[in-house]
């Protein structure tokens, strides 16, 4: 039949006229860091509330909202004979929202912008204290297809611009200093590592979270991770400080390292956490809730003075105790914090009642915020010395 | 080698399971999670045991019917012209059923692989490589089920199971938290991804060992229920009930937040996606041959190539049609009803009320 | 085409040998000997070359001239006088020349209307060698040679049963090549057998020169780059071919010998998987399949992580490539596509040198081209890489025709990916998947056991069991004697 002569002419035509995806990768040019700013027209918005959806040159509205900084390593320094990393460089533009960026990116760039192997996100905290604009960069990161979702995201103490430019003394790009931090959270409980999807998925359930927060060292020109800033419906809060982080680490049961110390006729007694239990208990009724966290902490003795005999029952316990007592009561002082002052549940309390007492959540969810801060917190932390090294 | 009966045990299992899971698994934990939030895997469950019950309702009536192909079945139940257009009605859910899920899979590949390829050349190709394999005989059909079952539920499995590392066991709870309505609307819903067992229809009449039918029905049907319900469970699990709601595929971001540490591959999505492709293809190309096989029958043509040719623009047309994702799965969800009736319940139940034979007491269907 | 030779035997020799002589004018190589056998004329005729003289001088010509005196009639004197082991009478005159043309000797005797042919067959053979082309760690090392009788003698040797048969078939109008179908009897697949020798008798082109003929033309499907029949120059092969239910096709002139049906799965076993420990065997049966699949993948996979969805591989590596590649003048799918052919001509160059330099040039070839290659820009190193660890791979596969085959998938592989990234691999890898599924080898589909699976075939296909739980021959050959082992 007349159809096999023809059939292979169309296939060899469609297969011929182009692959229409294919951009070389040395074209392309990897995002490693996107740095976010506000813009200078971020506070005057006018001139977008008054345009109407179906009207013309939409693109004209140019209110600046937002200042934004990529940064991407220079891929020739990678090529064979040459050291392992490579220097970073910019672009920063300013645009009115993320896909606006990468469009005025890739119009100063010679080669495609890709996003798909992003690392890092650092949000100016001052965004956060704009909710509308937040929800709408939360929006883009949330529905593009190819960013990487497991990346990090932080919250900068001063202009995101400064944090990518800055070249940390140990690595050679600021998102290889901040990962490499992050991991290794499991010795300093203080460092809260955070993916962007569990971000979302924490915002997408009451528009709460808790995220990073890096601030730059003004003398020692130096970068310093610690502490969370606390998230309430897309708006900044405020911050925790990074003892604070690691008593709510305990809290949550998630905290994986770190030490506690106590004082002790003037000296300092160390422990190492190794492990934590947290069991969550809830009482009461929708007029007054009571939550009882009980968390079982083991640690190892790290540093004593000497001259005391370690190795015995009576001392250990009485150490235990001490400890027990002074981290309790901090936490106690945490959690009403939380309540009080930042009025956001950072412990993961509502999910217990919507988990395991759900007909209790169906009366008191319209109303959780006042039953949240009427709500009676008790923690008890109890601290298992196992390990004192090896003298005695 | 018996050219009739060549459908052994594993290719029974085989062809059921790759047919009815298809491009759906990958929407499924959404569609429950905004139905019935935390108790998609219990509805799952439920509609898979009904699914199985309308199984073996279908295995009865061929069995009653001398293995007989579909086609002979249904004319000699319900006369030739009643049979003819039952015939033609379930032709046409089969084809737009899989010209649907042709769409969503493009839209799928042009959404993680390809942004800028044509649509119109992603269905083409498609298209194509069902032609070439619905022209070979079924034994081939059944032999290219029986090595994509490998190829597409081995690593697919390893791959899933790595994710319930991040994920929180308890994001299940809480459960059983929604009206009775709800429940029978989510059940409805489900049913509709069980569709696609219709194709043992076509298989059975050449299978060789009759006794072990029924052990491997049942068994294909639970390997199928116990998929759907792990892939909502971990959904769940990783993305708690309210992030499943919002995505439209979850599976797929699921598989794409999976961090295996030590692996050459960083990202898994690259990987799932190629199986993807193999997902909808065995869907497709075995439903295609059914219609195309029916058709054949119904229109007295000699060659099922004929058919197949004719159905080919068919596809490619109501694929083309929707004018964007929203709209797919809106003519996807209205149809739902009225097809699922029509496959589910009124054909294996009509056919085994009226036994086979001449006209019998007319009864009322429907 | 065919020849025209009366069948008539003329009682008179000089009439035989004028007909004789008249046809087979301008022919230098045949020797005619008339000599006396007591009172009777006689005379042989042979070519010289073919027909072994030792046995016409000591023990034909030398009997018959020197002790006719034993013999009263003619009839007598094969009986009584030839003191050859193998002769037969006969009757054609077609069929007598037949025999000489094949390096038999014919015997005319006066007033005899028939002709006596002796076996004397003997040409300068090749001495048994191993085969260069399947060399084996562990097992016995002889190979076929060219001539027919000595193969199947080869063969007999590993099966020594009653039930063996060895089928003669004449193949070829001009060629007249002997050709032998071996089977034995109770456990072969009678549909099979009938099959393939009702394909065997059905060819009638002129000359048959190898087994290569044979294969294409009992052959279910010649479209295909896949071999359905395996050939090979080793009896003990043949013979493991033959116990399982095979049918082996041996073909005078030619040390390949087919064995048919042949599947896939079975293509990649090499013969001392059986004789190692099977734990070895089974590890390296499963290298030797991720190799071909990676060999099959790999340039594909390459062209469609860097040139579509870079967003797969860790970003380290995205970097290295990057880096690597930049300068390169063409684009990802250019570089495989030139590098693909290089190792092509290379390969096809290295096996029509001769032995010493061939192993010098691919030395040359591979490495000191690839280095300049890369060192003048044209290549990417990581290209190279790919390149060598696609060759290597493909290079476990044991047997040759697979292995082009394979080569050729890859090609199709490459185009596809470069087309449209992982969805064109994936649809590619369908298209050959429906292509194999589709074979059938004489019957029997070509990837079994993987399709059709029996439970008792997987152990000799991805690891190879030990030999005490083969009790049953492969289930998907259904041969009639199932029984291998009690």
């Amino acid at each position: 039949m007349k159809y096999k002569r023809i059939l292979p002419l169309i296939l060899c035509c469609l297969f011929l006229s182009g692959c229409w995806d294919k951009v070389e990768i040395d074209r392309k040019i990897f995002i490693t860091t996107i740095g976010i700013d506000l813009g200078e027209d971020a506070v005057n918005n006018k001139e977008a509330k008054e345009i109407k959806p179906n009207d013309p040159f939409q693109d004209r509205v140019s209110t600046k909202k937002l200042s934004i900084t990529y940064s991407f390593p220079n891929i020739s320094e990678l090529g064979p004979g040459n050291t392992s990393t490579a220097e970073d460089k910019y672009i920063s533009v300013d645009a009115s929202s993320l896909e606006d960026g990468i469009v005025e990116a890739t119009g100063r760039s010679s080669r495609s912008i890709y996003l798909g192997q992003t690392k890092l996100i650092i949000l100016n905290s001052a965004i956060l204290e704009h909710p509308e604009i937040s929800k709408e960069i939360l929006d883009y990161l949330e529905r593009h297809p190819h960013l990487n979702k497991m990346m990090r995201i932080v919250v900068s103490d001063g202009k995101a611009e400064d944090f990518v430019k800055y070249q940390p003394t140990m690595e050679k790009s600021i998102e290889n200093y901040l990962t490499g931090l992050m991991e290794s959270s499991e010795s300093n409980a203080s460092i809260l590592p955070v993916t962007l999807n569990e971000v979302i998925i924490l915002l997408g359930q009451n528009g709460n979270a808790i995220i990073p927060k890096i601030s730059m060292d003004r003398e020692k020109k130096d970068i310093v991770l610690s502490g969370v800033a606390v998230i309430k419906n897309f708006k900044l809060k405020g911050f925790l400080t990074s003892e604070e982080v690691a008593d709510l680490e305990i809290m949550r049961g998630k905290i994986k390292g770190g030490k506690r110390v106590i004082y002790m006729n003037g000296h300092p007694i160390d422990i190492d956490i190794e492990d934590v239990g947290r069991k969550l208990k809830v009482r009461g009724d929708k007029n007054k809730l009571q939550f009882y966290i009980n968390c079982r902490l083991e640690g190892q003795l790290m540093e004593d003075f000497k001259g005391k005999e370690v190795m015995s029952k009576t001392e250990l316990n009485s150490l235990e105790k001490n400890f027990s007592e002074s981290i309790s009561k901090e936490c106690n002082i945490i959690a009403k914090l939380m309540q009080t002052e930042f009025q956001v549940d950072t412990i993961g309390l509502r999910e217990q009642v919507e988990k395991y007492k759900p007909s209790l959540w169906n009366e008191i969810k319209d109303n959780w915020d006042e039953v949240f801060k009427n709500a009676e917190i008790n923690v008890n932390v109890d601290v298992k010395i196992r390990r004192i090294g090896i003298i005695k | 080698m018996d050219e009739k009966k060549f459908v052994g045990k594993y290719g029974l299992f085989s062809t059921i399971t790759v047919t009815v899971i298809g491009v759906g698994a990958f929407s499924y934990p959404s569609t429950m999670a905004n139905e019935v939030g935390t108790d998609g895997w219990i509805v799952t469950i439920a509609a898979g045991l009904i699914c199985l019950g309308v199984l073996l309702i279908i295995y009865k009536v061929v069995n009653k019917n001398e293995f007989m192909p579909f086609y002979d079945i249904t004319t000699n139940t319900l006369g030739k012209f009643l049979g003819n257009i039952v015939i033609l009605l379930l032709c046409v859910y089969f084809i737009f059923s899989v010209s649907i899920g042709m769409r969503i899979f493009v839209e799928v590949i042009k959404m993680n692989l390809l942004g800028k390829t044509p649509s119109e050349f992603i269905i083409l190709v498609m298209i194509f490589t069902g032609l070439y394999l619905v022209r070979a005989e079924i034994s081939a059909l059944v032999k290219f089920n029986e090595i994509s079952f490998i190829i597409m539920f081995v690593p697919m499995i390893i791959i899933l199971l790595f994710s319930a590392k991040g994920g929180d066991v308890s994001n299940i709870l809480p459960i059983m938290q929604h009206s009775p309505k709800e429940y029978l609307n989510a059940l409805i819903t489900s049913t509709y991804a069980f569709g696609g067992f219709e194709i043992s229809f076509l298989i059975l009449p050449y299978v060789k060992d009759r006794k072990e039918i029924k052990k491997t029905l049942i068994s294909s049907m639970a390997f199928i229920t116990i998929f759907y319900a792990g892939v909502v469970i971990l959904c769940l699990m990783f993305f708690t009930k309210d992030h499943t709601k919002e995505l439209i595929w979850p599976t797929m971001s699921l598989v794409r937040a999976i961090m295996i540490p030590g692996t050459f591959i960083e990202r898994w999505e690259g990987v799932v996606m190629a199986l993807w492709v193999f997902y909808y293809f065995t869907t497709f190309v075995n439903m295609f041959y059914f219609s195309s096989e029916l058709i054949k029958e119904s229109f007295k043509l000699d060659d099922i190539k004929v058919t197949s040719l004719i159905l080919a623009p068919v596809i490619y047309l109501i694929a083309l049609y929707p004018q964007n994702i929203t709209e797919v799965y809106d003519m996807a969800n209205r149809s739902t009803l009225f097809f699922v009736s029509l496959s589910f319940i009124f054909v294996p139940f009509i056919l085994f009320v009226l036994k086979g034979g001449r006209k019998r007491g007319e009864k009322n269907e429907i | 085409m065919k020849e025209i030779i009366r069948d008539l035997i003329s009682p008179k020799v000089d009439e035989n040998i004028t007909y004789i002589k008249d046809l087979l004018k301008d022919t230098s190589d045949i020797v005619y000997r008339q000599f006396n056998i007591a009172d009777w004329k006689a005379a042989i005729i042979y070519i010289d070359g073919m027909a072994d003289k030792v046995i016409l001088d000591n023990f034909v010509l030398e009997s018959v001239m020197l002790k006719s005196e034993r013999v009263e009639n003619v009839m007598q004197i094969k009986d009584n006088l030839l003191t050859v082991s193998d002769m037969r009478q006969v009757l054609k005159l077609s069929e007598g020349l037949n025999a000489v043309l094949s390096g038999d000797t014919i015997m005319f005797i006066e007033g005899l209307s028939a002709l006596y042919v002796i076996a004397s067959r003997a040409w300068p053979s090749r001495g048994i060698s191993e085969p260069s082309g399947e060399t084996v760690i562990r097992g016995g090392r002889d190979g076929f040679t060219e001539t027919i009788r000595f193969n199947t003698a080869l063969v007999r040797r590993r099966i020594r049963d009653t039930r063996l048969k060895i089928e003669a078939k004449t193949v070829g109008v001009r060629s007249k090549t002997d050709v032998a179908v071996l089977y034995i009897d109770d456990i072969v697949n009678k549909e099979v057998l009938d099959k393939v020798k009702g394909r065997i008798e059905n060819i009638k082109i002129d000359a048959v020169l190898d087994s290569g003929y044979i294969e294409e033309f009992i052959e279910d499907n010649k479209w295909s780059p896949f071999p359905q029949m395996q050939s090979t120059e080793k009896p003990d092969v043949i013979a493991a071919g033959l116990y399982e239910g095979r049918v082996a096709i041996l073909v005078d002139n030619s040390p390949f010998c087919i064995l048919v049906p042949a599947t896939l799965p079975s293509l990649f076993q090499t013969p001392d998987d059986y004789y190692q420990r099977w734990i070895n065997s089974s590890i390296l049966r499963l290298i030797r399949f991720a190799a071909i699949v990676l060999a099959m993948l790999l340039p594909p996979l390459y062209i469609s992580v860097t040139s579509f969805h870079t967003s797969i591989i860790p970003t380290k590596l995205a970097y290295s490539i990057a880096a690597s590649r930049e300068g390169v003048p063409f684009p990802a799918f250019i570089e495989t596509i030139i590098m693909e052919i290089s190792l092509a001509f290379l390969l096809e160059a290295v096996v029509r040198l001769p032995k010493a330099i061939g192993s010098t040039i691919g030395i040359v070839g591979g490495l000191i081209l690839g280095q300049a290659a890369v060192s003048a820009g044209i290549v990417s190193p990581i290209m190279i890489i790919i390149l060598s660890i696609t060759a290597i791979s493909s290079f476990i596969t044991p047997n040759y025709e697979v292995s082009s085959a394979l080569r050729l998938s890859r090609l199709f592989l490459i185009i596809c990916s470069s087309i449209i990234g992982l969805y064109g691999l994936a649809i590619g890898a369908i298209i050959i998947l429906i292509h194999l599924v589709k074979l059938k080898s004489v019957g029997i589909p070509y990837l079994s056991p993987l399709v059709h699976p029996h439970k008792k075939d997987m152990k000799d296909t991805f690891i190879r069991a030990p030999i005490s739980i083969f009790r049953t021959r492969p289930e998907f050959m259904e041969p009639k004697d199932k029984i291998r082992q009690e």
